[in-house]
């Protein structure tokens, strides 16, 4: 069964080279640039986290353009559609640099509104590329493991480790069952396929909540008794990976001293 | 009584039924003696793995008594019971839970609250036995079928059970890791392991199994070394179990060519030992 | 127009023809980079009481039974698959339903809270969909206000005698639906430099109007399919999870 199909993002964190970075480290720092990217809001530094990132995610960690390039189309839809509508405006005149006469009113875009868009077009591909940075090599495992050295309360994080595990027995489940389906035609047209997904779907629920009694006795056979515990392997960040992120850092910085500075002048 | 009884395991009267619904266990009696290989026979439904649920302690009794070395099991030791008999589920995705290989080993160890180098150590010695140690940071869901039989085998393993629960462990594994399965079993014997194994395989019980117990409707019909069990009518037939297959022929040719009343007492009882018993009789 | 200018609108046009290309809709996750950190924080700020309501739920539920564990995160799972899967399409597009209202419809809003965030996270995690920064404010819309909105449509349309399966259509869709103008708004008051915050939200709502209107309306009649397939074969698990009371099969 090629479960990779699911979620190539999965897939590839299992994958990474830099898989085995510490976790945390990688968190603070794709949370640290994301912050850093947003709070700058600032074309230069944007590009600039955007490359530092793009250079991480395919030369250090090893993930091919064509896939990185993939994954960061993912969120396109909402990039484009969300900055049309930042860059646009209303107005009862022609106005701007360009018109254009929806009946109602007149959609025009102006100088300003451009820029606007562009930039924020830049922030979102230097955020996402920062979060790609951990999602794109942390597997969601080590990240719940992460989440409970934060002091999350203990059903919080229990909760989704089961959560992770079931998705995966689902989605198992659920391909078995489409493809039972679309066997017996049930997915030839719009109206059947309505139906048979939802079948599906019916059917997936109906048969979890029956699986889940077995689940919990799976687990006390082995002595859980009510917190779900894993040994996790201690590693610490790596005198160069902490070196990396200094660079990121001090980089920034400059890059916003400058900025300031031409403002100023 | 039972000090002197030489059981690892024993049960007594015990009665268990789903929500008060009509007893899904009838007044089972059961000794289990240290190193012994049973393999439990009985149609579906027929109740095996709620047995095995109550020999592991995650389902307690309605009325009856599990002593484990003699002592009684109550509410209070049942982690006592729950560690010294490993259960193994006949569906590894329904056992397992840890995030990658290396977790989910561990995670029985967790729960016995050992020292975590401890924890380190018996999961990599585990992991190193079941040749699951390039594995160990993968997650469950990018292993195959055979994989993850053997993680979850591992899991329990990993806990050093006394005694091994293995519930149709063979029912999705292709001949290769079946294969693979019957060494690790003789391997756990070899380490003076019990080890119990529920199966419709008539062939692997009769080849492989010391002692049969067969079920149906929730109670142990019969109890007795394999040759015994597979020979009387009344019981296959009772219990819907099919014969072995070179017991089968080793019956027709006895039938055929044999001069005396038949005797099952050298039987064979794999193809190997056919094999031998057959030329033996040609030279004859 | 200066030629710094040109040149950056030429760079945005070439960029949206290089995206435009095999995107897929789904449900309003606010991307990454999309909110200024005030929003951030100040929209995790007012998640805040909802997920405590949420929690101390769980909780007592677990504290009644500890078996429950399995079956509320069997139900997040669930929520996540479903939010997960290709839904049919007429056009061919790639889209995806919310799962949230029916979440909240058979497991409860509060409940939803707590899974909805856990979905969230994995949503960023594993789909891309969302982010960090933004998660706060995502959860406020997807995982508290459409569920809240749900389950309110729902017990009111109970409580009308109205069918059951117009009440689950109803919450299921206007759940939705009211996900994306929660969504909307939230984008508004972040960025409305032109014309102000009514404006902005009219056009956010108008830019994902093409791809959230027909996902509402899909979404309330998947549900309602689920719905009665659950009815059909599953009354013993409705039960189980409280969707149906004992008395009512009787």
């Amino acid at each position: 069964m090629n479960t990779h199909n699911h979620f190539p993002i999965d897939y590839y964190a299992y994958n990474s080279a830099i898989r085995n970075w510490n976790t945390g480290y990688k968190l603070l720092f794709a949370t640290g640039a994301i912050i850093t990217v947003i709070a700058a809001d600032s074309i230069l530094i944007s590009i600039y986290t955007f490359i530092f990132m793009g250079f991480i995610n395919t030369c250090i960690a090893r993930l091919s353009p064509g896939e990185y390039l993939k994954a960061v189309k993912i969120p396109a839809m909402f990039i484009l559609l969300g900055s049309l509508a930042i860059g646009t405006g209303f107005s009862q005149t022609a106005k701007g640099i360009l018109s254009l006469d929806i009946g109602v009113t007149y959609l025009y875009f102006t100088k300003e509104g451009i820029m606007q868009m562009f930039n924020i077009i830049l922030k979102a591909l230097g955020a996402v590329s920062a979060m790609y940075l951990v999602t794109l090599s942390a597997p969601a495992g080590e990240l719940v493991m992460v989440l409970k050295k934060l002091h999350l309360p203990g059903i919080f994080i229990e909760l989704m480790h089961l959560i992770y595990r079931y998705i995966f027995i689902l989605l198992d489940a659920a391909h078995k069952m489409r493809n039972a389906g679309e066997a017996r035609l049930g997915y030839s047209s719009f109206r059947t396929s309505c139906k048979s997904f939802s079948m599906m779907l019916g059917n997936l629920l109906i048969v979890s909540i029956k699986n889940s009694r077995s689940y919990y006795d799976a687990m006390e056979a082995r002595c859980y008794n009510g917190s779900l515990e894993f040994y996790t392997e201690k590693k610490k960040p790596a005198r160069l990976q902490l070196l990396l992120m200094a660079l990121y850092f001090i980089l920034a910085a400059i890059l916003a001293i400058i900025l300031q500075l031409e403002e100023t002048i | 009584m039972t000090e002197e009884s030489g059981y690892i395991l024993e049960i007594k009267n015990l009665n268990y039924s789903y929500d008060n619904r009509a007893n899904v266990l009838n007044n089972i009696n059961l000794g289990i003696k240290k190193g012994e290989k049973i393999a439990v026979l009985g149609a579906n439904g027929a109740g095996k793995s709620t047995l095995f649920l109550n020999m592991n302690g995650v389902y307690s009794s309605n009325s009856g008594d599990i002593y484990l070395h003699q002592t009684k099991i109550t509410r209070k030791n049942i982690n006592m019971l729950r560690k010294s008999a490993g259960y193994v589920f006949q569906e590894p995705d329904s056992q397992i839970v840890g995030p990658a290989v290396f977790s989910e080993v561990s995670f029985g160890l967790c729960n016995l609250g050992l020292p975590a180098d401890e924890i380190k150590e018996k999961t990599i010695k585990v992991l190193k036995e079941m040749e699951l140690y390039n594995y160990k940071d993968r997650p469950p869901h990018y292993l195959s079928g055979g994989e993850k039989k053997r993680v979850a085998i591992a899991g329990v393993i990993a806990m050093e059970p006394e005694i091994i629960l293995f519930d149709e462990p063979m029912a999705s594994l292709d001949p290769g890791n079946s294969l693979m399965f019957e060494h690790l079993l003789e391997k756990l014997a070899n380490e003076g392991k019990t080890i119990i194994i529920s199966t419709h395989n008539t062939d692997f019980a009769y080849r492989w199994a010391g002692r049969i117990i067969v079920m149906d409707k929730g109670n142990i019909i019969a109890d007795d070394v394999p040759v015994k069990i597979f020979t009387s009518e009344e019981i296959l037939k009772t219990a819907n179990i099919g014969k072995p297959l070179l017991l089968q022929v080793y019956e027709i040719i006895k039938e055929k060519y044999g001069r005396n009343i038949m005797d099952y007492n050298n039987a064979p009882r794999c193809i190997n030992e056919f094999a031998e018993w057959f030329c033996q009789r040609r030279k004859l | 127009m200066t030629k710094k200018e040109k040149r950056s609108i030429f760079a945005a046009v070439l960029f949206a023809a290089v995206f435009g290309t095999g995107v897929s809709a789904s449900a309003m996750h606010i991307m990454e980079g999309y909110l200024p950190l005030g929003y951030c924080i100040a929209w995790g700020v007012i998640c805040i009481p909802f997920l405590v309501a949420g929690f101390i739920k769980i909780k007592k539920c677990l504290a009644d039974n500890r078996r429950n564990i399995t079956l509320v995160a069997m139900s997040g799972a669930f929520i996540f698959v479903i939010s997960s899967l290709k839904i049919p399409s007429i056009t061919g597009s790639c889209s995806h339903m919310t799962g949230t209202g029916l979440g909240a419809i058979l497991f409860g809003p509060l409940a939803v809270s707590i899974l909805g965030i856990i979905v969230l996270i994995f949503q960023a995690i594993l789909l891309a969909h969302g982010g960090i920064t933004t998660l706060g404010a995502n959860t406020f819309s997807m995982a508290i206000a459409g569920p809240f909105i749900s389950f309110g449509i729902y017990k009111l349309c109970q409580k009308f005698k109205v069918n059951r399966h117009i009440c689950v259509f109803l919450a299921a869709s206007l759940g939705d639906l009211f996900t994306y103008c929660i969504t909307s708004i939230q984008l508004a008051l972040a960025h409305n430099q032109q014309g102000g915050i009514a404006a902005a939200t009219v056009k956010f709502l108008g830019v994902f109007a093409p791809t959230q209107l027909p996902l509402a309306i899909l979404e309330g009649i998947l549900t309602v399919l689920i719905i009665i397939a659950l009815e059909t074969y599953g009354t013993q698990e409705l039960m189980e999870i409280g969707f149906i009371k004992k008395e009512a099969v009787k």
